[in-house]
């Protein structure tokens, strides 16, 4: 059974954020405007987080991470759910059942790494904005939580066309848009349990580390430190 | 930490005083559970993939669309095309937003209540293409040099059929709104190469970068491209670690990922580049084998009429010693050493210098200046130095002209004479002064082709209100937007997803490449691709004008794309990335392969795969490189020589003996009490010549890594705020002698003291619902001062003050 996990070399990434809008197309996140903004409460599944800079000399901001959800081995969300809405399923891929959700907003207390996102409004897309929806994506409604699912739906498709031309998945096949995207060839995704995978060499490399690694979430989201 | 981490479901639920009884759910969820595929109707959707062309910005990228039903439903990277391999910027990404966007305009409109009140009626297009056949025919038997066409970012179709249209009428006045986007001449290039020219730098081979102001990962004319250098020249090469030292006033997104950033004063870039020439001529680090062989002007010559000139080694050795320049730039001297060492020992090296990053224009001196940076370690034409692009045109217009043509083109351009301003071919930025003052002429008629120039100029409002005193203006635009506000008539641009089309654009490595566009889907009934606009204005004008474009579609213009390249015998469609050393070693010995047995497999294979590309490129030809009158790279320009004996204005301002050098700034600016900062304005990454300013994620995201959405706001250092006594939540007013605006104040300790940064990419006064009174735009702020030499406003020059409100 595969372990699918991704690695982002912080050394490759330029923060161009291509990630992020080519997971909000391929995912149907609703356009937001300044007001939703000023309130909070609009949000994108992949996120730019930027470091400032400490020290007698800072120079205001110095890193920037772009974090996905990491899809944990121990996720603290599945947890807390009183419904079962989300979930890790065998390969890994911790999950959301959207029409389950009943909008406790647990688990977003409870992500230490602040990737989980509650619709409080109804998505609006603004005719003819609606027309270009992902058909093979749900659209969430007000009232439930939802995060990144690695875009799990890929997987299932993949997983389809192997099976109705009787053949294994090959190695490639399944990848989530923001990993396609980038120009920068930044993010590796893959099969972590298959020790030649390049995403598990990378994942067992020495500039590889673990987000906020003591409180033992095990990220299958490993990023790549800057630097030889 | 780890005990409330490992405090299981239902310890959590019984703090709560809670009990749920669904411990025993299975873990694998149905797939109907996770994923709602109710949203298709049909089982088994009709879907395809179409490779085209990315109309977001003018990079030339390659798209594979996703159509399912007839309806775009998903973008992806066309993984062949040698621009992107794949990748997508954000802006691609959105494709769709604009595409499908509520605001996007859809039939003609023609202004009602008298223009610029913002009131329009729908008309159809065979009224509104009388309307201006009708003003035109009387335009051209008048004056057609007084017919002025602004175009925005386009590399293909648009601009060939308007290139034609505007010869074969007779009017000079093609003026591009966005010269250092396009395909305009790069200054520094055709000062010191004589080549009319764009360049690249091959960043991924580069084992040392020196960029200033030069922000090439926030705003570089092909961001695909430059992600992939920088990835490349990050880790491209084990068990090498190139090094990037980036100058810019401001610690941007490109400084961030640099190795080192040091801050300078803004407009200074120059004077540190002859700064660091300084010490690689003092110490003897430069290239000797480069500069005695291929260069010209290093030391003292004579010119044609026997007067010695200096050369530049002495000017740089009399005029940039390093304490001076610490001085001027703000740059430590040591660092400058420093610099100049590294810089001259890890060769391959470059020096970037103007790639996007601050707005506006940099000065012809201050390109010139590090331009020179690379000519003296020998990185002209070489792998990861900078690569000259190669000449390459389709579809050239050799109609002859009849005897209107012919006088109207004879007439000096509107934005000054072109011959004597010989460094740009376009200035933008003297076009309000031209038409305010009817010198040389008036402005009788002016068409607006995908350009919002009172937006994204320094003068806009000037211009702004200049456009009011046009007689007639017509604007070809997929918005409601700043300046066709101010048009009789607005075309809608029908998108590029919906239109056929071709892109001419390079790779940084210096190959050429040509992108087909295809329509994805059938375009809206009763739209109209731009090129059937010019073409049926021709059509009304008479045989003369609709002769220079043969072509009944744009979708035939296509087809002759296709017949030239198949003609040309070199280069293929695109495909997978090739070892290009192969087909380079085989072209070098007289072979080719093929690739296509004719022209309609040679058609199939190009619109399938996107495009075509020369894959070949060869290094160090010295006869396409160096065109200058002395066939070698010139440190001291006969071309700025020229320049300066047809602008006699000039010859006040600079000195004689140094006015062919790269003569940059050498004495501080007084001091100015009452606008004591410097105003440094940026460009929001990701908004940077995106075609649409409507789109609402990535106004959502532009501001995201200082923390900020959906504003504008005033970046000042602390030691300043500390000392005009400005908090991080208080609003200022920011004054300079053109304008004032009030803006949030953040605090941050990435600029150089004394500086300001504003953003550029918000302040949209009219627009779609997602940009339209959003933030302000900064170039309302910017003084305008226009580089003698292209005509084109420095943004560096304004001085700013702070008001605390």
């Amino acid at each position: 059974m595969a372990k699918w996990g991704m690695t982002i070399d912080l050394d490759r990434c330029t923060a161009c954020q291509a990630c992020v809008t080519a997971c909000q197309v391929e995912n149907n996140l609703p356009p937001t405007g300044p007001e939703e903004a000023r309130q909070g409460r609009n949000f994108t599944w992949m996120e730019m987080i930027p470091f400032e800079g400490e020290g007698e000399r800072p120079k205001g901001i110095e890193r920037l991470l772009p974090r996905p959800c990491l899809h944990c081995d121990n996720p603290p969300c599945v947890k807390v759910c009183p419904v079962e809405a989300t979930f890790k399923n065998e390969e890994g891929i911790v999950g959301q059942i959207f029409s389950r959700c009943i909008g406790c907003r647990y688990c977003t207390t409870a992500c230490p790494y602040t990737a989980r996102y509650f619709n409080w409004n109804e998505p609006q897309w603004p005719s003819p904005m609606n027309r270009p929806l992902n058909p093979d994506v749900s659209v969430r409604t007000k009232g439930v939580v939802e995060k990144c699912t690695l875009c799990h739906h890929r997987l299932q498709n993949a997983r389809d066309q192997a099976r109705a031309e009787n053949r294994p998945l090959h190695d490639g096949e399944y990848t989530p848009a923001c990993v396609e995207s980038c120009p920068a060839g930044a993010m590796v995704f893959g099969d972590l349990s298959a020790p030649n995978s390049e995403v598990s060499k990378l994942a067992h490399s020495r500039r590889a580390y673990k987000l906020l690694e003591d409180l033992g979430t095990e990220p299958k989201v490993i990023y790549l430190r800057e630097g030889e | 930490m780890k005990d409330w981490l490992n405090l299981d479901r239902r310890d959590f639920l019984a703090a709560l005083g809670a009990t749920y009884g669904t411990a025993a759910c299975a873990i694998a969820a149905p797939r109907s559970w996770f994923l709602d595929y109710s949203t298709t109707e049909d089982s088994s959707p009709r879907e395809r993939f179409v490779n085209t062309l990315c109309p977001m910005c003018p990079g030339g990228c390659g798209l594979k669309i996703r159509v399912v039903h007839e309806c775009a439903v998903g973008v992806r990277g066309n993984k062949n095309h040698p621009i992107n391999r794949g990748g997508l910027c954000s802006r691609a990404s959105v494709v769709l937003q604009d595409l499908y966007n509520p605001d996007r305009l859809h039939r003609p409109m023609r202004s009602v209540g008298g223009r610029g009140s913002g009131k329009w009626e729908p008309i159809d297009w065979n009224t509104a293409t009388d309307i201006i056949a009708d003003k035109l025919r009387t335009v051209r038997e008048q004056s057609p040099q007084s017919l002025c066409t602004v175009l925005g970012r386009d590399r293909g179709l648009t601009r060939m059929a308007w290139q034609r249209f505007m010869r074969a009428f007779g009017s000079p006045n093609l003026i591009d709104a966005f010269p250092d986007d396009n395909l305009d001449v790069h200054p520094a290039v055709l000062a010191t190469q004589g080549i009319q020219q764009r360049l690249g730098y091959d960043i991924a081979n580069a084992s040392y970068i020196l960029s200033f102001s030069s922000g090439w990962l926030d705003a570089h004319w092909s961001s695909e491209q430059a992600a992939r250098a920088f990835a490349e020249f990050r880790r491209g090469r084990s068990g090498f670690r190139p090094k990037w030292v980036h100058i810019e006033p401001r610690h941007s997104l490109t400084g961030i990922k640099a190795d080192e950033w040091l801050p300078i004063r803004p407009g200074t870039e120059g004077t540190l580049a002859l700064g660091i020439a300084h010490v690689l001529i003092r110490e003897g680090l430069y290239d000797r084998e480069f500069v005695e062989q291929r260069s010209y002007g290093f030391e003292d010559w004579v010119d044609r009429q026997g007067v010695n000139r200096l050369g530049f080694r002495r000017m740089v050795l009399q005029d940039y010693a390093p304490v001076k320049v610490q001085e001027l730039t703000g740059v430590p001297e040591g660092d400058i050493f420093r610099i100049a060492r590294e810089f001259s020992v890890n060769r391959p090296a470059v020096a970037l210098g103007f790639d996007g990053g601050g707005c506006g224009s940099s000065a012809t001196y201050d390109r010139m200046a590090i331009h020179c940076l690379n000519a003296l370690v020998g990185s002209l034409d070489v792998t990861g130095g900078v690569t000259i692009f190669q000449e390459f045109s389709l579809l050239d217009d050799t109609h002859e002209l009849n005897s209107v043509a012919s006088r109207g083109l004879s007439s000096p351009r509107l934005d000054g004479p072109v011959d004597q301003r010989r460094l740009a071919t376009s200035a933008i930025d003297l076009l309000a002064d031209a038409i305010e003052h009817g010198q040389p002429y008036s402005t009788e008629a002016l068409f607006l082709i995908d350009a919002n120039p009172v937006f994204s100029l320094a003068e806009g409002k000037r211009l702004s209100a200049a456009l009011s005193s046009v007689t007639f203006v017509v604007a070809v635009s997929g918005y409601h937007d700043d300046s066709n506000r101010h048009a009789d008539l607005i075309l809608p641009l029908l998108h590029g997803l919906h239109r056929w089309d071709f892109n001419l654009g390079h790779t940084l490595t210096g190959h050429s490449v040509v992108t087909v566009s295809q329509p994805a889907m059938d375009p809206p009934s009763g739209s109209r691709p731009p090129y059937d606009i010019v073409r049926a204005l021709a059509g009304r004008l008479g045989e003369d004008m609709v002769s220079v474009l043969p072509w009944s579609t744009s979708k035939e213009v296509v087809d002759t794309v296709c017949r030239e390249l198949f003609d040309a015998s070199k280069g293929a469609a695109f495909g997978p990335a090739n070892e290009d050393s192969w087909a380079q070693l085989l072209e070098s010995r007289g072979w080719r392969a093929p690739f296509a047995n004719n022209y309609e497999e040679f058609k199939r294979d190009v619109l399938d795969g996107g495009g075509w590309t020369d894959p070949i490129y060869f290094h160090r030809e010295w006869d396409r490189v160096f065109r200058s009158p002395s066939g070698k790279f010139a440190f001291s320009s006969v071309y700025l020589d020229h320049s300066f004996k047809a602008l006699p204005e000039t010859n006040e301002v600079f000195d004689r003996d140094r006015r062919c050098l790269p003569n940059c700034r050498t004495q501080r600016r007084e001091r100015d009490k009452t606008y004591p900062l410097d105003l440094y304005v940026y460009s929001l990454p990701n908004l940077v010549a995106v075609s649409s300013p409507n789109l609402p994620w990535l106004n959502d995201i532009a501001g995201a890594y200082m923390f900020e959405k959906w504003r504008t706001w005033v970046e000042i250092h602390p030691q300043t705020a500390e000392r005009l006594e400005v908090g991080a939540h208080d609003s200022v007013e920011v004054c300079t002698p053109q304008s004032r605006l009030v803006l949030p104040v953040k605090i941050y300790s990435g600029l150089m003291p004394d500086v300001i940064a504003i953003p550029f990419g918000f302040g949209h006064k009219s627009g779609g619902r997602w940009c339209k009174g959003i933030g302000e735009n900064p170039a309302e702020l910017v003084t305008p001062h226009l580089d003698p030499l292209t005509g084109k406003s420095l943004w560096t020059a304004t001085r700013a003050a702070i008001r605390k409100i």
